[in-house]
């Protein structure tokens, strides 16, 4: 089959591959049908994420169609079309029955930090991904979700990752109605963040960027406030647009990867000497009013990063953190896909079929041609 | 503080999601769904490296691009360290840098016999020019 594999930090290609097959009675095998390229995919595509092999097929964000199953399955058959949580969770561990399911106990047996992902590096289990025609899913009773018949693929492509990880931000927040919400980064996490707060109540919505194209889209699609901080400190902007608080809640949707600090940029991204940068981080705790919340959605990794938590403990923050659970946001997300309020085609901006899967790499990481959030294609998709 | 709830509100899905229908409030709450294949486990290629692995053997793990070479023996002493030492990262990352060039190497010698025989007969002239010169 064809897969996307990592060969090295910004170089990945289209090889042929030996098709997965059923390796535990719990597995299923899908033939993917859309396979979406994640913000996080870029940090292992910088090679910032430790233990990512040469060879890895990225990709925890896919649609499908059930092409077998393995002798204990009992929910799913083959040509069922699912959608597959990024997370790999058993149901049944002590996180999946508190519906932790990113916290999943029997998916990762390298680290104890959180749950399987699916073509995330063998710090999170080794599991090949969906950026490929056919992708192993084990306790295939547990994870996927069945797509419903009124919705299409594309409809529900965003719904294993990039939209339950941005509603799972704003609530986080705790938003009450009016609160002023701002937001790091005008990505597809962010700007599911932004339009998420929309249905929680806020009264403003900030959002926060460098790249104008995505603060423009902001202002579109969510109604949001912009701030552009390659114009002047965020920090001293937000102070100016709330009467010198800050906003009530503030969530960090960028990630280990964040511009705007020439210090982190270097210790972290380049040189490695921390977990990538800590722009975004300590920005949203200086951004944010005394007692208000920050939410860390953005990815980011080991081993550590400088953060000014002396700030976050005297202005008595509320610091709230987590890989989404995706499974438990299923049923509500689709409620709001039926019903128009969210979609995964509001931001797809790009379809681009497996074969040029590292020109869409590229055309990501650079933010070029106005892309929002790609989908990929294999070959065997329809 | 300045709030414009009235600009959002003309959005007619503002404020749907009330704390009351939101499905991560409370954080926690009982969500099990049964699994029997749980209790069963996938057959292991040799003994399992990572940490959580010797203390919590997980049912399910992933098998996609094994430990091999310089590279492997690298992350597998990375994995003798408890993940909360910095070294353990540390290494793992060393062991990345490590396999890239290991597989550069394997991916020239396969795919380009010609050249990576011919690099390699460079670098032995290379290496026995040097000798040459610093023995005298």
């Amino acid at each position: 089959m064809l897969a996307m594999t990592y060969r090295a930090p910004y170089r990945v290609r289209v090889e042929d591959k030996p098709e997965p097959r059923i390796e535990h009675p719990g597995d299923a095998v899908v033939r993917v049908t859309r396979a979406a390229i994640c913000g996080s995919d870029l940090h292992l595509y910088h090679g910032l994420i430790a233990d990512t092999r040469v060879g890895h097929t990225f990709g925890h964000e896919f649609t499908g169609v059930v092409e077998e199953t393995g002798p204990m399955v009992q929910n799913l058959k083959p040509g069922d079309r699912v959608m597959v949580p990024f997370n790999i969770s058993c149901g049944t561990c002590f996180y999946c029955s508190k519906s932790l399911t990113s916290l999943c106990e029997n998916t990762n047996p390298n680290h104890g930090l959180c749950a399987g992902i699916y073509g995330y590096s063998h710090s999170f289990g080794g599991y090949d991904g969906g950026q490929a025609e056919y992708v192993r899913v084990p306790f295939a009773d547990a994870g996927p979700e069945k797509i419903p018949d009124d919705l299409s693929d594309d409809d529900v492509a965003f719904l294993t990752d990039a939209m339950p990880t941005g509603y799972q931000a704003a609530e986080m927040g705790e938003i009450k109605e009016g609160d002023v919400v701002g937001i790091y980064g005008a990505g597809p996490i962010g700007l599911f963040a932004a339009k998420s707060a929309v249905l929680m109540g806020a009264g403003r919505v900030i959002v926060v960027d460098h790249v104008e194209y995505r603060l423009d889209f902001a202002r579109r699609y969510a109604g949001a406030e912009t701030i552009n901080f390659k114009r002047g400190d965020p920090v001293a902007q937000f102070k100016k647009l709330t009467d010198g608080y800050g906003p009530d809640v503030v969530i960090d949707a960028v990630g280990c990867e964040a511009e705007g600090s020439f210090l982190h940029q270097w210790l972290g991204v380049k040189m490695k000497l921390q977990a990538g940068s800590s722009a975004a981080i300590n920005w949203s705790i200086q951004s944010v009013r005394r007692g208000g919340t920050v939410v860390l959605i953005g990815a980011y990794g080991a081993p550590f990063n400088t953060v000014q938590i002396g700030a976050a403990m005297n202005k008595g923050l509320t610091l709230r953190m987590a890989q989404c659970s995706v499974k438990r946001y299923l049923p509500r997300l689709i409620e709001h896909v039926r019903a128009g309020r969210l979609n995964s085609k509001d931001i797809m901006t790009h379809r681009i079929p497996l074969e040029e899967i590292a020109d869409g790499y590229h055309l990501f990481e650079n933010k070029k041609d106005g892309m929002i959030k790609p989908v990929v294609i294999p070959p065997r998709a329809a | 503080m300045p709030t414009n709830t009235h600009r959002l509100q003309s959005d007619p899905a503002w404020g749907v999601d009330t704390r009351e229908n939101r499905p991560g409030v409370p954080k926690e709450h009982a969500a099990a769904v049964p699994n029997p294949s749980v209790a069963e486990r996938q057959p292991s290629p040799g003994k399992p490296y990572g940490r959580v692995a010797r203390f919590h053997p997980t049912p399910v793990y992933g098998s996609a691009q094994p430990l091999h070479g310089l590279s492997g023996v690298i992350r597998r002493r990375a994995y003798d360290i408890p993940e909360h030492g910095n070294a353990h990262w540390l290494l793992l990352m060393l062991g990345d840098r490590v396999d890239v060039v290991e597989s550069a190497v394997a991916d020239t010698v396969r795919r380009r016999p010609a050249a990576a025989t011919a690099g390699a007969l460079l670098l032995f002239l290379g290496w026995m020019a040097l000798r040459r010169r610093t023995s005298g």
